[in-house]
């Protein structure tokens, strides 16, 4: 070095050195020629680069606009997006077990939406089915026993319950598919839906997490947006990008505490909060799912047995996700064997469901 | 072709702020609004840094989806699109090396086709300078493409850039530094006072 300046130059050009560096900079550059056709050379490589517009395809933008709206009325299941049925289940399983007459208000409101803005994002037909609809998933809980008896004559109801769930424009906390909003994403009414003395550990980490996103929610400004928090995400999993097992997040240390805690009270109103918290985790990232296939196969293990049925069903649909992410063959091949260990079983109550997974997917 | 993605420079404006009010409420058609004001700017971003265009249209999609779901967390007192910009190349970074990316087979750095077309401005800008362009900045990390992108294109602050992207003021510094120290190397033959001349687009910097 000669004390020439060219690691600063490119900042000098944007006046982003702090103000001694500049004026050192600035100073170093009235008698150095070199230093100063460096800086004019940076500053045409950015001339060059701004002269080249971007095309994109011929007729791009006609429908760019409406695409958005399909996806976010509608968001395909993939790295990017929630499942929404598992929201749907969610938000069923929330109406259904603690409020019937809110349930039937929120069917006459939502019902009022054309159902048309459902059906008209040809997108789905691409994603590998996350095969239950919402109103699967409302059957689905009832055969798990966690819609009350008394609504069975509302049969019809809880149908279309899950429809004005899934179609519900991502507003709510409750249907934000965002990371931050994992905790969240707990139905706040939980505790009125299990208010026989939940294990502690289930509870414990779900309020803290929930408070540390909303303290994170109030401390937003313009820099901390949506890309911020994912990034926070991301630069978790970047630190351990094939972590199945090692992925500790509240939900699954909840699941993995509280199995241990015997609490067939509770099966017969409302799932357990382990369960709840796997039902709300979601999977964006290979890891992630490997790591949520294995919290499944973990809780199934001591797990009351119409959770442990779920939660065997959704080790492998989660291993589907997993491969659906990788495409690797370590886990389509763990895919097939938990999806053959399953339909052994006498007790499968999903096998036709498991079948049908197992159709899709590449021979 | 289709038309030039254009850049604007957007101040908050009346018209926009009440979009964006309107679609806090909820109101989807006035958040499509605001898309059509804002999707070339931000696929442009996302093209930029990706370099193809099926990953830049899924990318830009995405931003947009993401903006709608936070924009209760958007500052109205600022313009709506360097904030949508950043989301969008936050996503660019970390979206590209996800296993849905390696799925499709999408290699880093890999530029589909021509993905610049002539403009009519640029007379000097020859098409061996664009090759060399487009070859240079196909060659740079994804990561400094996307600050590069952010700070060239969109004449965002550092700061802004860090907070986008999630990494400090002083690594935009040195990624920013080091694009430009590749680029410069690489299109040195264009660089020339000739060569200066070319940038019709630039605003006239300095």
């Amino acid at each position: 070095m000669n004390g020439h300046v060219v690691e600063q130059l490119s900042a000098f050009l944007d006046g982003e050195l702090p103000e001694r560096e500049r004026a050192a900079v600035a100073q170093h550059l009235e008698a150095c020629s070199q230093c100063n056709a460096h800086l004019d050379e940076l500053a045409a490589v950015d001339r060059l680069a701004t002269s080249v517009p971007v095309e994109a395809p011929e007729g791009y933008f006609d429908s760019f606009a409406s695409r958005v709206r399909d996806r976010v009325r509608k968001p395909r299941r993939r790295s990017f997006a929630a499942p929404m049925w598992v929201l749907a289940a969610a938000a069923t399983l929330l109406l259904a077990v603690t409020a019937p007459l809110l349930l039937r208000r929120q069917l006459e409101v939502a019902w009022v939406e054309p159902p048309a803005a459902v059906t008209s994002a040809p997108a789905l037909s691409l994603t590998p089915a996350p095969s239950a609809p919402p109103s699967d998933a409302q059957e689905r809980l009832r055969a798990l026993g966690y819609v009350q008896d008394k609504l069975e004559s509302k049969r019809d109801d809880g149908r279309r319950a899950g429809r004005p769930a899934e179609k519900a424009p991502a507003r709510t906390p409750a249907s934000r598919p965002e990371p931050k909003d994992e905790a969240m994403n707990a139905p706040p009414p939980a505790t009125t839906a299990v208010p026989a003395a939940p294990p502690p550990a289930a509870i414990v980490p779900a309020p803290t997490s929930q408070a540390k996103a909303r303290s994170q929610v109030e401390s937003d400004d313009d820099a901390r947006t949506a890309g911020v928090e994912e990034r926070e995400q991301r630069l978790e999993r970047n630190s351990q990008p094939s972590a199945a097992s090692g992925f500790a997040t509240p939900p699954e240390s909840a699941a993995l505490e509280t199995r241990e805690v015997p609490k067939p009270a509770l099966q017969k109103t409302a799932p357990s909060a382990a369960f709840r918290a796997l039902l709300d985790r979601r999977a964006a990232t290979i890891a992630e799912a490997r790591g949520l296939r294995e919290a499944w196969r973990a809780f199934a293990q001591g797990a009351p047995e119409a959770e442990a049925d779920e939660a065997r069903v959704r080790v492998i649909e989660s291993g589907r996700e997993a491969f659906r992410l990788s495409s690797e063959r370590v886990d389509l091949d763990q895919l097939r064997r938990d999806a053959s260990a399953y339909l052994k079983r006498a007790d499968a109550h999903q096998a036709e469901r498991i079948r049908a997974l197992l159709r899709d997917l590449p021979r | 072709m289709g038309r030039s993605t254009e850049k604007p420079r957007s101040e908050p404006d009346a018209v926009e702020r009440d979009l964006i009010e309107k679609a806090r409420g909820g109101n989807l058609f006035a958040f499509e609004e605001i898309v059509r004001r804002h999707e070339r700017r931000v696929y442009a971003v996302a093209f930029r840094i990706l370099r193809r265009h099926d990953a830049a249209d899924d990318v830009a999609q995405e931003a947009f989806v993401r903006a709608w779901r936070n924009l209760a967390d958007f500052d109205l007192e600022r313009p709506f699109a360097p904030w949508i910009c950043r989301i969008a190349a936050n996503l660019a970074v970390n979206e590209v090396r996800s296993p849905r990316a390696r799925e499709e087979g999408l290699p880093e750095g890999h530029a589909e086709s021509p993905s610049v077309a002539p403009s009519p401005l640029e007379g000097v800008l020859d098409a061996e300078a664009r090759s060399m362009l487009d070859t240079a900045v196909a060659a740079l990390p994804l990561e400094q493409r996307a600050v590069f992108t952010l700070r060239v294109y969109e004449e965002q602050s550092y700061k802004e850039i860090a907070d986008g992207l999630g990494i400090s003021a002083g690594t935009v510094m040195s990624r920013l530094s080091r694009a430009r120290e590749k680029l410069r190397v690489a299109l040195m033959p264009y660089l020339g006072p000739t060569a200066a001349r070319a940038g019709g687009g630039s605003g006239g910097a300095s």
